[in-house]
């Protein structure tokens, strides 16, 4: 488990389009969500992780509004959320989970009713973003007839339809082949570059490492990293410790080195020569049995991150 | 507001079930309505009045089922939560499709009446006009059918809100209305007479606007319920 000792740099003068502080959910006695800080900035694509279970959906449903939060608080474009106030989200798209449709419906139809509930969306832009996600030829079909991936790809028309500052996409390239997938790797970067910010869950880590600025995984319902893809992938520099306590080694290296984090048995430390965190530890009781460079893809940090450790 | 109950109406206009339900009954309310008539023409007696009524309670009760099953199947299809995360306030959105469900409901109960009317046309001068007969007396019948249906239009969309399930928003107002309330008014009358059938009973047969009072209380109690269950409703799941 990785536990940032120090908060990951913030990109100054941006306020976050999106901002959780210390958010938590609970279900009766169970814990879904604790302490979850998140920001978010304009024209990033943030890719949230985690494995199932994790609390990814519940925190993505009270930064929606549709869950209501047990502590904390989400702002979205400067006002906050929560279920009886959520006039915020009228400049956000989303698309949590499988996508929402009516079975009898055609595509036009869901993006006509949903073009009803704002001034100035007309035809053109339906067809707009129908013809955006690859879905034109089929727009006057019901929609439960639909691939997943057809289902997929009205759901997000129907999240582009009104264009929304900050886009949540949950798993957007569900049921997609290879080309869809690409396509809509293609089409979060042509939104990002316009200056869309993008959030973006999914358990297919290549495309997270392709696509996310920055990225959070959460794990058992806490944020337990957080930061730039290149930097929490190459650790920045940073070495990998493995020793029998790794929270007291972080102790003793604290204010020494740049950046700390624990993650399970490991200690993933920047910002330290390696016989400097090697000579601070030994003298302090604490003999590692690894010190190596930090590397691997997303894919290994994130397994490391969630099956390796213990709560934070 | 009014661009929601817009796009409640659509829901409704844009649903198949809904014109097969209207047409179908239209068909078999033409088809009891043209046998009665046709009766009346060969000098057998034949209860108009009755049937009118009956036939639009019927379709009443008929669109409650279609209201409370598109209610909960919003939950299953997870289009409510679509909405919400739009932006869309959960008590307008609800406030809106209840009164996005008055028009189309009106629609289906006034249908026989219509019929009636028609038939009276066609028909006349063989039979007695019964319905123009009824004249003044038939916008309160109407009126009071409409309000005594309501309570359970609300109730199938409580039920929809609160349990999320197709059965329990259909099944739950039609076994009140159907079975608990009649068992309650044969072996305890003295409370099963403030339940919604005997208060719309009552209303059809004295036109007492109290009878109505406790109509519109028990709708605005259920549409006050579901507002206040849904409000604090998780939607993440």
């Amino acid at each position: 488990m990785l536990a940032t000792l120090e908060k990951p740099p913030a990109p100054v003068q941006r306020s976050p389009v999106l901002s959780v502080r210390g958010l938590g959910k609970r279900f009766g006695g169970v814990v879904a969500v604790e302490q979850v800080d998140l920001e978010v900035y304009k024209g990033e694509i943030f890719g949230f992780l985690g494995p199932n279970g994790a609390g990814k959906t519940t925190t993505l449903g009270m930064i929606l509004g549709l869950v209501e939060s047990s502590q904390g608080s989400v702002e979205v474009l400067g006002q906050p959320v929560r279920p009886g106030h959520n006039q915020a989200l009228r400049r956000v798209g989303a698309l949590l989970g499988a996508p929402a449709i009516f079975p009898h419906l055609s595509a036009r139809r869901h993006l006509e009713l949903l073009a009803g509930l704002e001034a100035g969306v007309g035809q053109s832009r339906i067809q707009e973003v129908l013809e955006l996600v690859g879905i034109a030829g089929a727009a006057h079909r019901p929609a439960g007839a639909y691939s997943t991936g057809m289902k997929q790809r009205l759901g997000i028309a129907m999240a582009l339809l009104t264009g929304p500052e900050l886009l949540i996409l949950d798993e957007p390239s569900n049921g997609m082949d290879p080309a869809g997938m690409k396509e809509m790797r293609e089409l979060m970067q042509r939104l990002a570059a316009q200056g869309i910010t993008v959030i973006f869950s999914s358990h297919i880590l290549s495309e997270v490492e392709q696509v996310c600025d920055r990225i959070a995984v959460i794990h058992r319902g806490r944020v337990v990293a957080q930061g730039r893809v290149r930097e929490l992938l190459a650790g920045g520099g940073a070495l990998r410790v493995r020793l029998e306590r790794p929270e007291e080694a972080a102790v003793v290296l604290k204010g020494l080195a740049g950046r700390l984090e624990v993650a399970g048995e490991y200690l993933h430390v920047s910002g330290l020569e390696a016989t400097e965190v090697v000579r601070r530890l030994v003298a302090a009781g604490l003999v590692p049995s690894e010190v190596r460079p930090l590397e691997g893809g997303l894919e290994q940090l994130f397994l490391e991150i969630t099956q390796g450790g213990h709560r934070a | 507001m009014l661009n929601l109950i817009a796009n409640e109406t659509r829901k409704t206009l844009w649903n198949r079930s809904f014109w097969a339900v209207l047409v179908g009954g239209t068909l078999v309310a033409g088809l009891v309505l043209a046998m009665g008539y046709g009766r009346l023409a060969d000098g057998h007696p034949f209860p108009v009045l009755e049937a009118v009524l009956g036939l639009s309670k019927l379709a009443g009760f008929v669109f409650v089922v279609l209201i409370g099953s598109w209610t909960a199947q919003e939950y299953n299809w997870r289009t409510l939560p679509l909405l919400l995360s739009r932006g869309v306030r959960r008590v307008p959105w609800l406030l809106s499709r209840f009164a996005a469900a008055l028009g189309p409901l009106l629609l289906a109960m006034a249908i026989p009446f219509g019929l009636a009317g028609l038939a009276e046309l066609l028909y006349s001068p063989e039979v007695p006009e019964l319905m123009r007969r009824a004249g003044a007396e038939l916008p309160r019948l109407f009126g009071g059918l409409v309000l005594g249906v309501l309570p359970y239009l609300a109730l199938s969309v409580l039920m929809g809100v609160f349990t999320r399930s197709v059965a329990l928003a259909v099944g739950v107002p039609l076994f009140s209305g159907l079975v608990v309330e009649s068992i309650l008014n044969a072996f305890w009358p003295q409370v099963g007479r403030y339940f919604p059938t005997p208060l719309g009973d009552g209303l059809l047969q004295t036109g007492d606007p109290l009878y109505a009072a406790g109509l519109a209380g028990y709708t605005m109690l259920f549409v006050l319920l579901a507002s206040l269950g849904l409000r604090r409703q998780d939607l993440g799941g």
